[in-house]
């Protein structure tokens, strides 16, 4: 279940950071997710769910721009889009691969109320 | 392990709609790029926050490996899944090396104080957290842990994490090497079931070679898939039980500290 640590952390930086300006109220949390970042998604959002309900945060809009995944071959130096953390390169066929895109696990920006 | 976590085949997770307005643009192919960010209400503002959702466990991360530097601690961070044989590994560890060194462990589980006893019983020091009903240590968790242990300068430290191949691999404690152990009783195919875990980690030790006569498992193919998932590793084969490899991987050991 890190995916609920993970989402009591999101709503405490979102709020912090709301906090921090002055905010009455967080209308939007924009998340930029790499496909390969380690999380279940429909677990992290029922997670996520379950606690903006707790903290008085039901109406906050999600929205999360899942990141494609890029992996460079560090033999022949092509780049592609991986379909697993071990993917061969397509081209070359070989295993030493690193990933550049993917793993992103942080919020992008929010959209606050400054009026309340 | 829990099971809401053991899941991650990412084809099916792409577009969800849910309660809260929660919209997932998998950015695929073909798609369309309206991210919303048009709101005209005088009274709303978008704000740039750029903030990593692990920025807390990594802060505490970092003060951990500063610590570590500052003492000469190497800090090791124990991860497998339940039964791969982490704590008798530690157990012969630290027989083997008690005399020369200055050992601490943290023993993470999430019930009983059993693997810290085997420790103290083995002669290192060790502190058992019980993370009650979490499923991975968190660096907080060990910062604490570790103040209250106060590791001699030059010392090894372990840090044995929950047992759970999956949540562990994401969050930094500050160590220097992350190990994960596999266990030919495991199957040879864990590290493909598995990738995140062994992508992650430095060190992969291969425990209970003494059992691979008995099973299915082809150690050779294990190997190679380890190295699928991550070419660095760097791979220790071990019995803990009978010893066997046990004195390549405390020659290992004994360079981080001397």
């Amino acid at each position: 279940m890190h995916e609920l640590s993970i989402a009591m952390s999101l709503v405490d930086i979102a709020k912090d950071e709301a906090k921090k300006r002055g905010a009455g109220s967080i209308t939007e949390i924009e998340l930029e997710l790499g496909e390969f970042c380690g999380l279940d998604f429909e677990c992290f959002n029922f997670s996520l769910n379950a606690v903006l309900t707790g903290q008085n945060l039901a109406k906050t809009k999600i929205v999360s721009n899942i990141i494609e995944a890029e992996m460079k071959c560090t033999d022949c130096g092509i780049t592609f889009r991986p379909d697993s953390l071990f993917a061969d390169c397509p081209t070359c066929e070989s295993s030493n691969t690193r990933l550049l895109k993917g793993e992103e696990l942080r919020i992008k920006s929010l959209v606050i109320d400054k009026d309340k | 392990m829990c099971g809401t976590c053991s899941c991650s085949d990412h084809s099916k997770h792409h577009h969800h709609d849910h309660d809260h307005d929660h919209e997932h643009h998998h950015h695929d192919h073909a798609h369309e790029h309206e991210h919303h960010h048009h709101h005209h209400d005088a009274d709303q503002e978008r704000v740039a926050v750029e903030i990593e959702l692990l920025s807390k466990n990594n802060q505490f991360a970092e003060r951990n490996k500063g610590y570590f530097e500052a003492k000469e601690i190497c800090a090791f961070n124990m991860m497998s899944s339940p039964g791969s044989g982490k704590t008798t590994l530690l157990e012969k560890t630290v027989s083997m090396l008690k005399d020369k060194y200055s050992i601490c462990v943290v023993e993470g589980d999430q019930q009983t104080t059993n693997d810290a006893d085997r420790i103290k019983a083995a002669g290192a020091k060790a502190i058992q957290i019980n993370t009650g009903t979490g499923c991975h240590l968190e660096a907080e968790m060990v910062n604490n842990a570790v103040k209250e242990l106060k590791p001699a300068d030059k010392s090894l430290l372990f840090i044995e994490n929950v047992g759970n191949l999956v949540c562990p691999a994401m969050f930094d404690l500050g160590e220097q090497y992350k190990v994960v152990v596999v266990s030919t009783t495991e199957g040879d195919d864990k590290p493909l079931k598995y990738p995140q875990m062994f992508y992650k980690a430095d060190i992969c030790v291969i425990n209970k070679i003494d059992l691979a006569p008995y099973l299915k498992t082809n150690i050779e193919v294990l190997k190679a898939n380890i190295l699928k998932v991550n070419h660095h590793l760097q791979i220790f084969e071990v019995s803990a039980e009978s010893g066997a490899g046990m004195d390549k991987w405390c020659d290992f050991l004994a360079k981080q500290v001397e």
